[in-house]
């Protein structure tokens, strides 16, 4: 019996060392494949998640609604302190609406005025989020509608209030949300009173850089920061957030969105911009349109 | 006696899957959306490298590079690179592992942290050769301490929760199963 298996480990082992070093050779393959052909690789990865992960969708959203209860329960103890603060700032809010309240109405008359067209308002769709990404080396949240739903690739994602980020990935019944804080996220902004136009640069830290600024001395901290519109990736005018300073003296931007409760996340849908790529031509009159008075189609006398 | 041990690495194997299941599960929850400065344990690595030594037929090779290939398709990671240095290092711990059986505790967690750093700075080059911008230093870093301290609490788990203990010379080995 010794001998048998003595006998069996002197051709298993090889075997075996062949067998392991095929599977790494074969881990390798898939990490060549995906660096070369990154889109079908990804598009691989956001099937397997499509199908893998809202299949946990009926045990996680109860223990999700559970730890987030008991961190609410945390906050119990400064309920009153809590409502103090509440009903100054519901007071000052009050101010605020009245003044925006006038401004909105002086706002619509100077429009009619004018004349002005505006955008067509955006449609959105709402989702859950399902999932984040599950390591600290990438910041994206899965969210539980895809294309079913009609989403695309490249669409902005808003919590309601500020951006959070943009759709990138989308399976049947999912799609992923690449967070402006992910260090491969570039959004082309404009700081708001100056105008200046700069590149949010996510960093993995919960306040992105704001890089490529042309005058940094005409911008303040306290700034809003809309996104741009430049490149086409996103609508003009969408609220991202604030600037500030860090302890480092570079500029970043404190964002509006609640990024500790990332919960229902807003979809909007852009409608495909039109783009004017030819330039003008000569102002004269227009060519006359060929019709069909002139070249009338010649028939073949019927027979 | 025989026919146990012919049974018990299935149940080693359902009980490694179904771990890695549900830690993908508990990671991918949206409790925290804001971005950390430091990293969890690699707790699939850590437990792979924890049985290995006690039970080298508990984790095999395959099943190990299914669980961590299929983290590193849900967790956005470059897909396989992960994957194949954690087999490489189970492999070589299993190399190891007859030697280590008579080994005192800190011996063998030093292997294993020289093991897993090696790991994780070969993943950091790999990713550098290809291009790809690694992560901060730092969260490699603290991935690095965290799973490190991590494996104590690992062995200590599989040896009282999981049953996973250092087979008494003999005790499994075919030669003298009889």
């Amino acid at each position: 019996m010794a001998r048998d298996t003595s006998r069996r480990d002197d051709y298993v082992r090889p075997i075996r060392r062949l067998l392991i070093g095929l599977l790494v050779v074969v881990l390798f393959g898939v990490f060549l494949l995906w660096r070369i052909d990154s889109p079908r690789v990804e598009r691989l990865r956001a099937n397997l998640v499509d199908q893998i992960v809202p299949n946990f969708e009926w045990a996680m959203a109860p223990v999700t609604a559970t730890t987030n209860i008991v961190a609410d329960f945390r906050s119990y103890r400064k309920i009153y302190e809590q409502n103090q603060e509440l009903r100054r700032e519901l007071r000052q809010m009050q101010a605020w609406k009245e003044a925006a309240l006038q401004l909105e109405q002086k706002n619509a008359k100077l429009l009619d005025l004018n004349k002005v067209r505006l955008d067509p308002k955006l449609t959105f769709v709402t989702g859950v989020v399902l999932a984040d990404s599950g390591s600290p080396f990438r910041q994206s949240v899965l969210l539980n509608i895809g294309a079913r739903d009609g989403i695309q690739d490249g669409w902005a994602t808003t919590d309601g209030l500020g951006l959070v980020g943009r759709i990138s990935g989308v399976g049947d019944r999912t799609a992923r949300v690449i967070l402006l804080t992910d260090s491969n996220s570039r959004l082309p902004v404009t700081i708001q009173p100056s105008g200046q136009r700069a590149l949010l640069a996510g960093d993995n830290s919960p306040t992105p850089l704001v890089e490529f600024l042309e005058d940094p001395d005409l911008v303040r901290p306290g700034d809003r920061v809309v996104s741009s519109g430049d490149g086409g990736v996103f609508p003009a005018g969408l609220l991202i957030g604030q600037v500030a300073q860090g302890p480092d003296r570079r500029l970043r931007v404190r964002l509006s969105a609640d990024y500790e409760r990332l919960e229902f996340l807003r979809v909007l849908r852009s409608r495909s911009v039109e783009v004017i790529d030819e330039p003008g031509h000569l102002i004269g009159p227009l060519p006359a349109r060929p019709t069909a008075e002139i070249t009338p189609p010649v028939e073949p006398a019927d027979g | 006696m025989a026919e146990q041990t012919a049974n018990r690495p299935f149940a080693f194997w359902a009980l490694y899957a179904g771990l890695g299941v549900f830690v993908i599960f508990v990671q991918l929850l949206p409790l925290e959306t804001e971005p950390r400065r430091w990293a969890a344990p690699d707790y699939m690595m850590c437990l792979a490298y924890a049985w290995v030594l006690r039970r080298p037929d508990a984790v095999p090779a395959l099943l190990v590079a299914t669980i961590v290939l299929l983290a590193d398709f849900l967790f956005q990671r470059p897909p396989g690179l992960w994957a194949a240095f954690v087999v490489i290092g189970l492999e070589v711990l299993r190399s190891r592992a007859i030697f280590m059986r008579g080994g005192t505790f800190l011996l063998e967690w030093f292997t294993v942290i020289v093991v897993i750093g090696l790991v994780i700075v070969a993943h950091r080059l790999g990713l550098m050769l290809f291009l790809i911008e690694p992560a901060p230093l730092a969260l490699d870093a603290s991935l690095f301490l965290s799973t490190a301290f991590a494996y104590p609490v690992m062995v200590a788990a599989s040896h009282y929760l999981f049953g996973v203990r250092k087979a008494a010379p003999g005790e499994y080995d075919p030669v003298e199963a009889r």
